[in-house]
């Protein structure tokens, strides 16, 4: 009974702490997954901006970037019906029916990072252009081998729209180049350590690889570490997705050759402020972009502004 | 003939801590589920107790309380199912393929298909065999060969997902009968949503066998002391054999009920399914030794993490609190548990 | 004299080079305790397993009765009524003592109910209990698990439940080795109301005060053959020592 009083009083000093004016519309973001830097940036920005404009934001998180673990969170969030909800499908598909619900439920749907194939309820999608990100790495992966040599694509399984269009765009790109030769791509799920394991394997098989495009943050982290263990690394060129902290010192220290940033602090600005306009009643674009850049290695200084920090509460 | 036992004459007065464990024991963690409803109510009465949520509650725990019956059958009899995750992943995959083919939908990637019950009566059979099957993998493994349920099961786990990796290339397949989604994913059965009435079912039968039936007792028996029911003459092998199979069908179950309710199949997800199963038996009162538990407690077992989670998204808890405080309910069961059993064994 | 019970004739068994018994004979009568002692390494465990089926011998008989016969296994030798209390207990101990008494025997429901597996827990719980009311064990509970029980009640939901399903020949090893004075006390009473019952008792101890306590006749076992019979009235516990250790044969037609 003890245990019992005492959990519901830490909850109540939880709840004090994180109670918003009733006064303030109420927007939700859900995140795609606790404890990415890329997230963590974009929530930043989003709790910066939301307090500019007035807004009463809460975050949620599930615990993996799975739509079984997404799911009961968004659920949750359409219990609250809050006037916008600023969500990062996990799945294109498995997501519709619940943010459907949301919508039915009077809140305006927001997408933003990721987006799901029936977006006919959805105000905005705010994205990048990933495929013309795929294209800026195939274009730097070529510029670093000087036309010539073996690439490696590691991604996520397909199923993840960003993740898809990277690649997708990155192996069109590609065929431009025609002294390159494609390994192919190789599937990570998200998972430093089986990046790594592909990168070995494939040197391996292919000692003469001479470039990797990682279409994330922990496919490259697990790609530095793979060819940290075999010896290679500034040998193998490395182009990366992303600007996290790791990528960022990676990127000084010559284990990564050039980045592709996002900003997903401006993702989160932007979704911040696109929920300020819905909460007015004005309608927006059915697309939003936000901004891509390539960082190569030297251009230290805007490494560091583009650097994914998520520090920041 | 005298009577020749007296009444025990050991003093019997037990501690206060030992008579509150006797009590708690009994119906505690049901005692917790109602209090934190009653908490969360209180905080947010219309977000949390609307019927919409508690609605969405129910769904959300129908597939894993499919899962962890099966896990409570494993566990009384003394083992473990690392498998369940990725079986009902492999099963979701060949029963979404099978149905595919059937339904001949030409590249419908994106959509769903027009396969109607018949089909989907197959995928459902194809899916509890290709569970069974994994589930059989594992009996014969552990019953027979001898090798301890953990690495069995944990091997199992990493093939199952392996083939299903395999078979479908890493891609979902994303192309499920329109019946199957519609009428059992979004589906109700007399106001209530199929899912949950087929998690219900489940959850009924389940009881009745291990607690009414003679494949019941010998399952607590085999959990309890192996060659004790190896001597009674209990064929020990062929129940392990069963209640790994049970375990597995009932992934394949779970499996449709993941398709009908994602539209897809989600061979990403799914990872942690076994560790949620094997927590929501423990915090419902089973023993990790075996002998000991009730589907009743699964059930409140199941709705404790999911409870909790749903409340405190509402709430607008920060989401690493979650984790924190979810881990801590689960120690303080098993902690409980513990005294539980030292109790009964002091007296 | 009557026809014993279960007899064993000139069993021999060897393991590798070990000769565990060498043309060992023993005997026990219906309504009687005989007790098996010798030191250790005299052959007792593996004449044990011998008569309770677990083990078959490489030589000589074994007699119910008087007729020959074999035990395959030990639920072979249960069928026959030729039960036997094990160390261990080999007692579920999560499972309540009525459970217990009818584990892999348990009753079914009547008709359909019984085909479909379905277990009548009161009609066990009510033969149960009339069991140990006939033999005088009293429970605390009949409805806690036997691992609430004291080491003395658990022995004798074990030794009852033997009593239960063997009607001729019960065999114990050791069965108050780890009980506390007053439990060794009961658990002996309800050894000798077992025999009252009419069945034979097989009574496999160290020690001797006890031995001389409760048995009716004692056999001496030493390196593998039987060394002495004696009825326990006639003897104490230095003859029984001399005969475990150096082998005075005396054979004594009890």
């Amino acid at each position: 009974m003890k245990v019992i009083l005492g959990a519901a009083a830490a909850i109540a000093v939880l709840v004090g702490c994180s109670a918003a004016e009733a006064a303030e519309p109420a927007v939700a973001l859900v995140l795609g997954v606790k404890g990415s830097p890329f997230y963590q940036a974009l929530a930043c920005g989003a709790k910066a901006k939301a307090k500019e404009l007035g807004l009463a934001l809460t975050i949620s998180a599930p615990d993996q970037f799975a739509a079984d673990s997404q799911i009961p969170v968004v659920n949750a969030v359409a219990a609250t019906t809050p006037a916008v909800a600023v969500v990062v499908p996990t799945d294109a598909k498995a997501l519709i029916a619940p943010m459907k619900q949301l919508a039915d439920r009077g809140t305006k749907i927001v997408t933003v990072d990721q987006t799901i194939e029936d977006n006919s309820f959805v105000q905005t999608q705010i994205v990048t252009d990933n495929a013309q990100g795929g294209r800026l790495a195939a274009d730097a992966i070529n510029a670093l081998l000087g036309g010539k040599g073996e690439v490696l694509v590691i991604t996520q399984p397909p199923g993840s729209a960003a993740q898809d269009a990277r690649t997708t765009g990155f192996e069109e790109q590609l065929k431009r180049y025609p002294g390159i030769t494609y390994l192919g791509a190789q599937y990570q799920s998200d998972d430093p350590q089986k990046a790594a394991e592909i990168v070995t394997s494939t040197l391996s098989a292919h000692p003469k690889l001479a470039g990797i495009f990682a279409t994330n943050d922990q496919g490259a982290i697990g790609a530095l570490t793979g060819l940290r263990q075999a010896g290679a690394l500034g040998k193998v060129k490395v182009v990366a997705y992303d600007a996290a902290s790791a990528e960022v010192s990676a990127l000084k220290n010559g284990g990564i050759q050039a980045l592709i940033a996002q900003n997903p602090k401006q993702e989160g600005e932007v979704a911040m402020e696109s929920a300020a306009k819905l909460v007015k009643g004005q309608t927006l674009d059915k697309t939003t972009l936000t901004e891509i850049v390539t960082i190569k290695s030297g251009e230290t200084a805007t490494a560091d502004k583009y650097e994914y920090k998520g520090d920041c509460d | 003939m005298s009577a020749i036992f007296a009444r025990e004459t050991e003093d019997e007065r037990l501690t206060p801590l030992e008579r509150w464990t006797r009590v708690l024991g009994g119906g505690w963690i049901f005692a917790l589920l109602i209090a934190l409803i009653a908490i969360f109510t209180s905080l947010r009465p219309e977000q949390f107790a609307s019927g919409f949520n508690l609605s969405m509650l129910a769904v959300n725990a129908a597939i894993l309380l499919v899962l962890s019956i099966g896990q409570t059958f494993v566990i009384i009899a003394g083992g473990i199912d690392l498998s369940v995750g990725t079986v009902l992943v492999f099963a979701s995959i060949t029963s979404a393929q099978i149905m595919l083919w059937l339904s001949g939908a030409a590249g419908g990637t994106y959509g769903t298909t027009k396969g109607g019950w018949a089909v989907v009566f197959i995928g459902l059979v194809v899916a509890l065999a290709s569970g069974a099957f994994w589930g059989a993998v594992n009996g014969v493994l552990v019953a027979v060969a001898g090798i301890p349920a953990l690495i069995v099961t944990l091997g199992t786990f990493g093939m199952a997902l392996g083939f299903a990796q395999i078979f479908t290339n890493g891609t979902d397949i994303r192309a499920v009968p329109e019946t199957l989604v519609d009428q059992i994913g979004s589906g109700t059965i007399g106001g209530v949503p199929a899912l949950v009435v087929i998690a219900a079912a489940v959850a009924i039968v389940g009881a009745v066998v291990l607690h009414l039936t003679r494949f019941g007792v010998h399952v607590f028996a085999v959990g309890s002391d192996k060659e004790a029911a190896r001597r009674a003459g209990i064929n020990v092998r062929r129940r392990l054999i069963a209640i790994y199979v049970l375990s597995g069908a009932l992934a394949g179950l779970a499996a449709m009920m993941a398709t009908a309710r994602f539209a897809t199949t989600t061979i990403g997800g799914h990872a942690m399914d076994n560790l949620s199963t094997i927590s929501a038996v423990v915090l419902g009162g089973t023993s990790l030794f075996g002998g000991v538990g009730s589907i009743a407690g699964t059930v409140v077992g199941v709705f404790i993490p999911i409870v909790l989670l749903n409340g405190f998204v509402i709430l607008g808890i920060p989401p690493f609190w979650q984790t924190v405080a979810t881990g801590a309910v689960l120690i303080l069961a098993v902690w409980i548990d513990q005294l539980k059993r030292s109790a009964r064994e002091r007296s | 004299m009557t026809t014993p019970l279960l007899e064993a004739r000139a069993i021999s068994r060897r393991f590798g080079h070990v000769r565990a018994l060498d043309g060992a004979d023993f005997a026990v009568h219906a309504g009687e305790i005989c007790a098996l002692i010798g030191d250790n390494g005299a052959g007792k465990s593996t004449l044990v397993k011998i008569l309770s089926g677990a083990d078959r011998p490489d030589d000589g008989r074994i007699l119910l009765a008087g007729q020959p016969v074999t035990f395959n296994s030990p639920n072979d030798a249960q069928a026959r009524g030729v039960a036997t209390v094990y160390q261990d207990l080999a007692l579920a101990s999560d499972l309540p003592p009525f459970e217990n008494l009818f584990l892999g025997r348990e009753i079914m429901m009547p008709g359909l109910m019984g085909r479909l597996g379905f277990v009548n827990r009161a009609a066990m719980r009510r033969l149960a209990s009339e069991h140990f009311e006939r033999l005088g064990v009293r429970l605390r509970s009949a409805r806690t698990p036997v691992s609430s029980l004291s080491g003395g009640q658990r022995q004798s939901v074990a030794i009852a439940r033997a009593a239960m399903w063997a009607d001729r020949v019960i065999l114990m090893d050791e069965p108050t080795a780890a009980l506390g004075v007053v439990q060794t006390g009961r658990v002996l009473d309800l050894i000798r109301q077992v025999r009252d019952q009419g069945i034979a008792v097989v009574l496999i101890s160290h020690n001797m005060p006890q031995v001389l306590a409760v048995a009716d006749r004692i056999e001496v076992l030493r390196l593998g053959r039987r060394v002495a019979r004696f009825t326990a009235r006639e003897v104490n516990v230095d003859r029984l020592v001399a005969a475990m250790t150096s082998g005075l044969v005396e054979e004594r037609a009890a």
